[in-house]
């Protein structure tokens, strides 16, 4: 499945209704459907969080891209948007300090974050890239690609064991 | 305490309060793009509950969430932190958190709310009891 195009409220519910359509028709087992419908709404929560109070980016966000593919043995989710250099400083150190932690100590950090956040005004927990790294159970990766004005196209890519 | 209603959307769950039962429902998606809004309905529900209690009243709660986003998991836990308090208050509050048997997800997440609170939260697979 492949979506390009601004990230609004109805296109959230669009694609999650079309993902689900796509997966009864792949008959994926109810597992793997979860876990990807569960990926695929943080992915998209996040973008349209980003760009809600930013409605002058409106060109950038209609970048946005989500492209799911699968083979034999798992699913593959690029969740690709415009970020500020900054802001993807902060994502990179937030993913390496994720991927660094073993099984257990990921847990201990979501336990720790989720029992003291709170959920901010723009809607996030903090808790978004913690969890999907849980849930998917593989080290999370990133591609930047800057373009001439300084904007960074951010990809994130979440792999899903079949098993 | 009077009943409570509020009709499911494709992105937020239905959520019913039988006052003649004491038992509270959450029921179906919780995938809000905001969920602290959403969510202030229950808060001020828990508000009202721990005003208007006697002890001894019992309170059973009753999830069953399809899907839930990281937001609606905060509030979540923000409203069994109410729920919390109303036990130190004397309220006989039981929690059933049901899960699909195939969602590993949902059920840890159940695990993870009866490790952080001080609550008798029962984890229940959706096909012993629906």
């Amino acid at each position: 499945m492949y979506y390009k195009g601004d990230i609004t409220d109805n296109a959230i519910s669009l694609i999650i209704e079309q993902m689900e359509t796509c997966l009864d028709q792949e008959q994926a087992p109810t597992r793997v459907r979860k876990k990807i419908i569960y990926m695929i709404i943080e992915c998209l929560q996040n973008i349209y969080n980003y760009f809600k109070d930013k409605p002058y980016q409106k060109v950038l966000n209609d970048e946005s891209c989500l492209d799911i593919k699968n083979d034999a043995y798992s699913y593959t989710i690029n969740a690709s948007n415009y970020i500020t250099d900054e802001s993807s400083q902060n994502i990179i150190k937030k993913i390496e300090y994720i991927n660094s932690l073993s099984t257990e100590e990921l847990h201990e950090f979501y336990l720790k974050v989720l029992s003291s956040q709170q959920v901010s005004s723009s809607g996030g927990a903090g808790l978004g890239l913690i969890d999907i790294a849980r849930k998917s159970g593989t080290k999370l990766s990133y591609v930047l690609a800057p373009n001439t004005n300084g904007d960074i196209y951010f990809t994130l890519q979440i792999s899903i064991l079949n098993n | 305490m009077t009943n409570l209603i509020v009709e499911k959307t494709a992105r937020t769950p239905h959520i019913s309060f039988d006052s003649a039962k004491s038992i509270l429902n959450v029921q179906g998606r919780s995938i809000p793009e905001n969920s602290l809004q959403f969510y202030g309905v229950l808060f001020k529900w828990a508000d009202h509950f721990y005003q208007d209690t006697t002890e001894d009243q019992n309170l059973e709660v009753v999830f069953k969430l399809e899907y839930f986003n990281t937001s609606s998991s905060k509030c979540i836990l923000d409203f069994l932190r109410k729920l919390e308090n109303l036990k130190k208050m004397g309220v006989k509050v039981k929690v059933y958190w049901f899960y699909d048997m195939r969602d590993e997800d949902m059920l840890e997440v159940g695990q993870d709310f009866k490790e952080i609170l001080d609550l008798d939260i029962e984890l229940l697979p959706n096909a012993e009891k629906s």
